[in-house]
């Protein structure tokens, strides 16, 4: 009930709600909600922002099932591609509101997925052997940087406050991690299919 | 994607739109761009393509990301959002307001709406997952329990409950629909972390769940042996 690994299924289960079919659609929220929720809080840092986005998320899932084609990944990518948009969009507005009365963010401070310093967080960047094994060519404050953004939905000003450097600085460890980050895995596996 | 022509120009563009997929992917796109790469991705094939691709480069990241199970309420609301829209018969020939006008004063009519209208009611997919609260008498919470019939798994979270006197124990039941004996879920006077059902539990036969008060360790018979404190129906 907890595997994140992708499940052949997940696919036929999407078609079946793609036909409206509710036991479906049933199925495949008990395969995959822990996740996806696991992906929310992780980002949302609060229990009730994070239900009110899985509730978003399976609602779009529903309605959106027949929108989904291989060529878009694998349903799980795909289910945590939509579960993280919906997650950074709450979190921006949450953020704004929050920005709008204080000066300075105390939430990053206290964020309970994220301590540990960069060289850590990075050791334990993915279960992805290859992502990991490209992980390691960057320095831990571009992995950090990369892992920060992805799982904790860091801005760059929290990434700047986070890890003591200039936000240009910050922005330009994330545009050269990435761009090393994906010169490595497609000369790795051009084109592979992760799950 | 902008044409390449080998100029610095071209290949500065090029790598712009590409880190923004990828910042898109990665969530560091500010707020503006964000919105405006969003409106881009309607209508641009090739760089939703992109954007695909850096989603499955990236999405291992999220390995590490701890599932975590969430509270049963969630999934009941989405449940009641995609329920279907009401069946056509709720706005049929007897509820347009025609006919109301016509027959204002019919209490026959009245009456057949009432009795009928159960029957029309849409059915919706009972998901055998359910969360319970066992409340005491002044509705109270006391404990959650949590059975999913799907993987025939239960977990209890304490909520208010007292610890029982020393000596004694709060023991879990479920009550079967037949009459037959109540089936034991335990001791629950520290949280039950996922734990299997009875194999003899059935989710159709199930009408309630019961909490009994039991010697410590709990009913030595199997069957409960105290007070039955609290009784929590199983509701539909």
């Amino acid at each position: 009930m907890t595997d994140p690994a992708p499940d052949p299924n997940l696919a036929d289960l999407l078609a079946r709600c793609a036909l409206g079919d509710r036991v479906a659609f049933a199925d495949l929220y008990c395969a995959t909600s822990s996740k996806l929720f696991g992906v929310l809080l992780r980002i949302l840092k609060n229990e009730e922002l994070a239900e009110d986005a899985l509730q978003d998320v399976f609602i779009s899932v529903w309605q959106k099932a027949g929108d989904y084609h291989a060529g878009r990944g694998a349903v799980m990518t795909w289910l945590i591609s939509i579960a993280r948009y919906r997650a950074i969009d709450m979190l921006r507005r949450t953020r704004l509101l929050v920005a709008a009365s204080t000066i300075d963010s105390p939430a990053v401070d206290t964020l309970p997925a994220s301590d540990g310093d960069p060289q850590e967080l990075a050791g334990r960047a993915s279960d992805d052997q290859q992502l990991a094994l490209c992980l390691d060519e960057l320095d831990a404050q571009r992995r950090a940087c990369l892992v920060l953004a992805y799982c904790d939905g860091y801005t760059h000003q929290e990434l700047s406050q986070r890890l003591g450097s200039p936000i240009g600085t910050i922005k330009s460890w994330i545009r050269r991690g990435l761009q090393v980050l994906k010169d490595c895995l497609d000369a790795a596996k051009p084109g592979v299919e992760r799950g | 994607m902008p044409p390449s022509r080998g100029s610095n120009v071209a290949d500065q563009l090029a790598d712009d739109t590409h880190d923004e997929a990828a910042e898109y992917v990665l969530g560091t796109l500010d707020g503006e761009h964000r919105r405006a790469f969003e409106q881009r991705l309607r209508d641009d094939a090739a760089l939703r393509a992109d954007v695909a691709e850096w989603e499955r480069r990236l999405v291992g990241l999220s390995d590490t990301t701890v599932p975590v199970q969430p509270p049963q309420r969630v999934w009941l609301a989405i449940e009641d959002a995609i329920a279907p829209p009401p069946a056509e018969p709720r706005t049929a020939w007897w509820q347009s307001l025609a006919v109301w006008r016509g027959a204002a004063a019919s209490a026959a009519l009245a009456l057949l709406v009432i009795v009928l209208q159960p029957l029309w009611t849409e059915p919706t997919v009972p998901l055998p997952v359910y969360n319970l609260v066992v409340r005491d008498a002044a509705a109270q919470p006391l404990w959650m329990i949590t059975c999913d019939w799907r993987t025939r798994e239960y977990a209890v979270t304490r909520v208010a409950a007292q610890p029982p006197a020393a000596g004694s124990a709060h023991e879990l039941w479920l009550l079967p629909i037949d009459d037959s004996a109540p089936l034991s879920l335990g001791v629950i006077d520290g949280d039950v972390a996922p734990a299997a059902l009875p194999a003899a539990a059935s989710w159709r036969n199930t009408k309630a769940l019961a909490v009994s008060l039991e010697p410590a360790g709990g009913s030595p018979t199997g069957a409960p042996t105290g007070p039955v404190l609290h009784v929590a129906p199983i509701p539909g």
